[in-house]
């Protein structure tokens, strides 16, 4: 997934507008709950095993881009 | 009703099956899963799991929509190689699967669920079949630690699970709070300190006797509402989650106008992993004082049925002994 598009699906997790793929998902209000459904739908998105860690670890979409690309294909 | 009968016992060999009726966290931190799974195979136990154990529901929250999770605890009770039910984990979720689940089935196949927190919907939906659980412990929170769980958790839970009887709680020192987070992996690395002071606060002795029921304490209201349930004469036990903002006041104010708390047999708080012990203890006597006024029967705060550990596996809704002298007790007799 492109920077770009995480950036969408924060801004649709959120309910908010115009996210830069430097943003936080934690400094734009996310929540650890609401991070669940953020993973459910990057992993939906991706095809790739997305999880919580790794928006711990990279809450940005471009942060978020390179974890997701490193991460294997999900298993179906 | 109640109080139940203990449930057969579950032993080394016995087959144990992890079901996740609410979050998803084995999906996200599956080497917790691995670790506790490690634990529970070390004393004998063989671990199976259903198949949305696993799974990661559409909206994130959950192991699967409820229909798949209230299937996995439908096959697992059916299931003849199953003696037991273990959560992976609790949070949210049970409520909706209550209306999914077969009665008839599970009575014909009776087996004990252990669950805690938000299962306490399950442990009261099975008491009211007449089958007994075990609240207290959970695959992910209770066992699956670095380093491994804490030894008088185990005990408490092989205790609960053999059905020892009589079954006797005693104070298992000092606690430990839960990580920060499990997925922050340098939080979740890290073995857990028991650096919260154990110990009980009697705020008013005595004995008391009857079937012990509870949970966590926001949730009763609901559970009360549910399942039409009259407290008196019960052994009520309830805690408060590490991320509880509400105070004690509020919390017992709500219960209290649920339902009737001036007939209980007893009391059992569990510690609150936010306060020291003796704080906690003022604050539940002072609410008690405010919105259960007339009430005479024995309380002890600060006991080992938290969201700390180590903490006590309790056998839900079975007939148990409150005493200031010998603490908390199930005789664990059957017929």
């Amino acid at each position: 997934m492109t920077p770009e598009a995480i950036a969408e699906v924060f801004g649709s997790v959120l309910d908010i507008d115009d996210v830069l793929i430097d943003d936080s998902f934690f400094d734009l209000g996310g929540s650890s709950f609401s991070a669940l459904t953020l993973v459910s739908k990057l992993k939906q998105a991706s095809g790739r095993p997305v999880r919580l860690r790794d928006v711990v670890r990279e809450p940005s979409p471009r942060g978020l881009a390179d974890a997701i690309a490193a991460l294997p294909p999900a298993e179906s | 009703m109640y109080p139940v009968e203990p449930p057969r016992p579950v032993l080394p060999s016995h087959r144990l099956r992890v079901v996740s009726p609410g979050m998803p966290t084995l999906y996200h931190v599956p080497e917790r899963g691995k670790r506790a799974e490690a634990a529970l195979t070390a004393l004998g136990f063989e671990v199976g799991y259903s198949p949305h154990a696993h799974g990661l529901s559409d909206d994130g929250i959950t192991s699967g929509t409820p229909r798949e999770r209230a299937a996995d605890l439908m096959e697992a009770f059916a299931d003849p190689e199953v003696d037991a039910l273990l959560i992976s984990d609790s949070g949210t979720g049970s409520l909706e699967l209550l209306d999914l689940l077969d009665p008839e089935v599970i009575k014909a196949n009776p087996k004990p669920l252990i669950g805690f927190c938000d299962t306490v919907f399950l442990h009261q939906y099975l008491a009211g079949l007449g089958i007994g659980s075990y609240y207290g412990c959970s695959l992910m929170f209770h066992l699956g630690d670095v380093g491994g769980p804490f030894p008088e958790t185990i005990r408490s839970l092989t205790r609960a699970l053999g059905v020892e009887a009589p079954l006797e709680c005693r104070p298992l020192g000092d606690r430990a709070a839960p990580p920060t987070s499990w997925h922050d992996p340098a939080s979740e690395a890290v073995p857990r300190v028991r650096d919260h002071p154990g110990g009980w606060t009697w705020l008013r002795p005595g004995r008391g006797a009857g079937p012990l029921l509870g949970g966590e304490i926001s949730q009763l209201p609901e559970v009360v509402e549910r399942f039409k349930l009259d407290y008196r004469g019960v052994l009520l036990f309830w805690d408060v989650t590490e991320v509880q903002d509400q105070p004690v006041d509020t919390l017992i104010r709500d219960l209290a106008a649920a339902t009737d708390l001036t007939g209980l047999a007893g009391m059992v708080v569990g510690a609150n992993p936010q306060l020291d012990p003796p704080v906690w203890a003022a604050e539940v006597a002072a609410a008690l004082e405010r919105h259960v006024p007339e009430a005479a029967y024995p309380v002890v705060v600060n006991a080992d049925i938290c969201h700390m550990t180590p903490s006590w596996v309790l056998p839900f809704g079975e007939y148990a002994e409150l005493d200031d002298h010998k603490g908390l007790s199930f005789p664990r007799t059957r017929g």
